[in-house]
This record gives C-alpha cells, structure tokens and sequence, in this order.
C-alpha cells in the first residue's frame, strides 16, 4: 500500500510549486493512470517517488516502511520504474542477459557466484512477451530497437514483484505498434501480479481502458480522481471536457 | 643502434611487466567505473616507499607487498570519498591526494631515498636470474588478470561494471553506487601500490620521486594497448594495460637507443599520449 501525504516541491527559481500539498492512497493492486497536460506536476510525483528529487515537504509511506528519505537505491529494491525515455532502463553497453541479471538481483546482496546461472528464467520471462527476445540473450542492448529495448526494461522492473511499479510515458516514445504490444503485456502482466502502479499517460484511450483508477493533475493538485466503476464508465470526451476546463481556467488566470 | 635497443629488449620487458599494473590500476578506475582517477602519482611511490621502510624492518618480502597494496588501496578509498561526499572533481581529488602522499612519503622515509642492502626480496628469494624474474612477473601479471577476469565475471562484478556503465540505472536496480566506486578505487590503487613495490624490491631502492610521471606513462601504455587490442570484449579492455606497457617500453627502450636521454622521455610519453588520442580522433574511435 502507498500513502502519500501533502507532498510539496518547489523547484528552486520556480514562483509556484511544481507539486502543492499532494495526497494520494493506493490499495495494494491498485492501478492507478495518471493523467495532466505537461507541466502539471506528473512526472515530478513519480521522479519524487523513485527517490530522484527530494520532496520539500511531505511523507510517503511504502508498505509499513516510510521511505521519504530513503535514497535513489535503496528504494530500487522494491520500486520499479519504467520510463519514456528508452536510454534510462537498459544498460546500453551489456547484454539483456546482463541486464535482465541485474535486475533478477536486485534487493539482495551479490555474490562471488556467477550470474550466469539465470538464464532459464530469463527465457520464461521473455518468451511470454512473444517479441522472440529469448533468442537474443547474448545481445547487447544498444542492438535492439526502441520497442525491444522498452520491453527488456519493462521486464527487469517486473522480474520480481516490485512493491510499487511506476511507469512514465513507457509506451510514447514507440512506434504504434510496439507502443500497443508493450502496452497489453503491461496490463496484462500488472493484473496478473497484482503490482500496485502508477502510470503516467497521454494517451488518453490507454488511461480509459486499463487500470482500476485514474487521477487528473493540473498546477501541482490532484483535480479529479475517480476509481471502480465510476472509472469504467469514463468516456475519453468526458475526460478532454476535463482538460479544457481546466485548460481555459489556466489561461483566464494568467490572462 | 639495433645492437644497443636489443640490448635493451630484456631488462625492458622487466619494467614494463611492473609497469603493467599501474596501466590496470589507471584503466580499471578509468575505463570500467568512468571514473578519472590520477592518484596514481601517489600511491605507486607510496607502495615502493612503504615496501622499503618493511623491507628494512625486516618484515617478509611478500608481507610487505601485501602490506603496501593494501595502503594504496585506503587511500585510493579517500580520493573516492572526496568526490563522491565533498563533491570534489575525480581529478583534482587525485592530484590533492598525490600531493599530500608526496609530504607523506618523505615522512615515512625520512630523507629523499632509502637503499636497500641485505635485505631478502621476492626475486633475492625466488628468482635470482633475469629469466626467472621476468617469469615471475608474467605469473603475477597472469594472477593478477585472471582473478579481474573472474571477478567481473561474478555478481558483484555484474554490478562495478554496471556502476561504471550507467549509474543512474544501476541505482534503480538498488546498486549502492559508493560501495562500488570505493571498491574500484581501491582495486586500481592497490595494483598501483603493487607496482611500486615491485620496482622498488627490483631495483633495490626506494626514490621519493619514483612517481613523477607515472599517471602519464600508464596512461600512453593503456592507450597504446587499448589500440592494439581492441576494447570491445571485456578479455580485450583487462589485456590492455599489459599488452601497452610492454610495446611502450619497448618503444622507449627504441628512443634511449637513438640517443635521447632518459631526461627526454616525460616528452616522449606526452607527445606519444597526443598522437595516440589524435589518431584515435581519426579512426573515429576516440576513447579519452
């Protein structure tokens, strides 16, 4: 479970705060889309919870631990993350079997043992994502495409169960295709593990047809959030009327 | 002058095969953690200094190397913190802790040079021969890269590389980047230190300026040998060092037979780093 409680930041120069006062609960299982114009403060949220800013102010709780000061790495042992960004969730320079080595060791100490003994489980993992990676264990990362790349991280971030599994435009940055198939086995996987998640979106069909939660950020607040099946009843028009509520405000205000 | 370079190829591949492990203890900081490291400077005179000032306690040869490895490696720790805590450049970090170990070795000494007389050291026990040295070099040299081999090949060597490849993954991946980058320091600076204590039960002194120009001279060797084989396998970037510090000494044993003067060869290695990067720039493969 998360508990995030009137979590601030403001970037030093900035005159408003980039997040004001958030407080958002996830029951463990959760699958919580999250949804804002650019700026909103979204990809701040989930960069704070990695443990890549620190917040201001605030408390985050993970579990029965409070993990507001806890640093970058310490969190990577149940935090996971994917994010838009192809480059940061591979290890370019090695290959998907070390890199899918490191991520089956994560949240535990290493050994003097080789990590080559894995493989067969990499091999399960990958051949459930039917992208044929399993033939390409020997690869290195820097040799596959974008989508490949994403689906090699996406696995690292699920190999073990993470407590919590944020993910950041993971599927944008993708040609339409990949970005469909890495979306599916996204959901699908997250459903079957029951990993609770935060996922950051702008494609608003994704938001509508997976998760069981959906919150709107607009200036650093938490505008709209509705869960069950209020959720499974929202319409993509619904939720552009949304943005342009919000939109026109913003520019009435600064107007 | 073939004669005289000849002459020179034996005692040649000796220094170089000392010389090899400062090239490792320059390239492992350098090339597996991306972490410039110049404190080399300092603790490979500081691993020869401590290794006399044992020697003439009386303390065993191989005690003494041990003893002296294990000094480079702490201190190679401290340039690490300095970085990583006061948030000071890798490189001036070093030169800071070369220049105190410069104060500090001649403290430990005493006086500029220590000369070692009687005194027992791994080749006056285990190889009094030219041949046998140069055999005794070459299984340590041979010891040494294998167990780097294994290690990188291990989890926690999954993880140095991985630190030194991309920290900010590595960090998510829970790798606790400090304990990583401490250790490859100390790796790089105890094989340093080794090195200094090798030349110095070789020579059968201790010099307090044994270490000027060495960061240099590593550094021509790895590059140099970084061309020769390759970097793209790990096998490759661990030969490196080795395979550059013997053709280098060879090309400087090339230069003394051509007339120039030992005083000349800090030039030589300077002009020889410049042209090295130069070329590389010019294949398109630059790697500094």
């Amino acid at each position: 479970m998360l508990q995030i409680k009137n979590l601030s930041k403001t970037f030093a120069g900035h005159s408003q705060p980039t997040l004001s006062s958030i407080s958002l609960t996830l029951q463990t299982g959760d699958f919580c889309m999250v949804i804002g114009s650019n700026g909103s403060g979204k990809s701040t949220l989930l960069k704070i919870l990695l443990g890549e800013y620190a917040a201001d102010t605030g408390k985050i709780r993970l579990g029965d631990q409070d993990i507001f000061k806890q640093p970058l790495y310490q969190r990577g042992k149940y935090i996971s993350g994917v994010f838009q960004d192809v480059v940061r969730g591979t290890i370019a320079d090695m290959t998907v079997s070390e890199n899918l080595s490191l991520a089956y060791m994560r949240g535990r100490k290493a050994t003097f043992g080789s990590y080559r003994q894995y493989q067969h489980v990499f091999m399960q993992h990958l051949s459930s994502l039917q992208m044929d990676l399993e033939k390409k264990l020997n690869t290195l990362c820097r040799e596959l495409s974008g989508g490949q790349r994403q689906a090699i991280a996406f696995t690292m971030a699920t190999l073990h169960s993470p407590q919590l599994l944020l993910l950041d435009e993971h599927c944008s940055a993708l040609d339409p295709k990949s970005s469909q198939h890495i979306m599916e086995s996204t959901a699908q996987l997250i459903q079957q593990k029951n990993i609770t998640t935060l996922m950051v979106t702008h494609h608003l069909p994704d938001a509508i047809k997976h998760g069981n939660r959906l919150i709107m950020i607009h200036k650093g607040n938490i505008v709209f959030d509705v869960s069950g099946t209020e959720k499974k009843a929202l319409t993509i028009t619904q939720l552009l009327q949304r943005f342009h509520h919000h939109e026109d405000s913003l520019l009435m205000g600064e107007g | 002058m073939l004669t005289t370079w000849i002459n020179l190829i034996p005692i040649g591949i000796m220094q170089s095969l000392m010389i090899a492990f400062v090239a490792l203890g320059v390239m492992i900081p350098f090339r597996l953690l991306n972490f410039a490291d110049l404190t080399s400077e300092g603790t490979f005179p500081l691993g020869g200094c401590l290794c006399a000032l044992l020697l003439l306690q009386g303390i065993h040869p191989i005690l003494a190397i041990f003893m002296s490895m294990l000094a480079g490696g702490l201190i190679g720790t401290f340039t690490a913190m300095l970085h990583l805590k006061l948030r000071i450049n890798s490189l001036l970090a070093g030169i800071i802790v070369s220049t105190i170990l410069y104060s500090v070795n001649l403290r430990l000494m005493g006086k500029p040079n220590v000369a070692l007389f009687n005194q027992s050291t791994i080749f006056s026990l285990f190889a009094s021969t030219d041949t046998h040295k140069t055999i005794l070099l070459l299984v340590l040299n041979a010891l040494v890269l294998c167990a780097m081999y294994a290690f990188l090949h291990t989890e926690k060597g999954l993880r140095f590389r991985a630190v030194g490849l991309n920290p900010q993954v590595s960090a998510q991946q829970g790798i606790n980047l400090t304990r990583y980058t401490l250790m490859g320091l100390a790796f790089g600076n105890a094989c340093n230190s080794l090195s200094g204590a090798l030349m110095v039960q070789m020579q059968g002194y201790a010099d307090i300026g044994m270490g000027v120009g060495i960061l240099i001279h590593a550094l021509a060797a790895l590059m140099i040998g970084e061309t020769l084989t390759g970097t793209t396998r790990l096998w490759q970037q661990l030969l490196a060092p080795f395979v550059g510090a013997v053709v280098y000494q060879q090309i400087q044993g090339l230069v003394m037979a051509m007339g120039l003067q030992p005083s000349d060869f800090k030039m030589v290695t300077g002009a020889m780093v410049l042209l090295t990067l130069a070329i590389q720039l010019w294949r398109g493969k630059r790697l500094v």
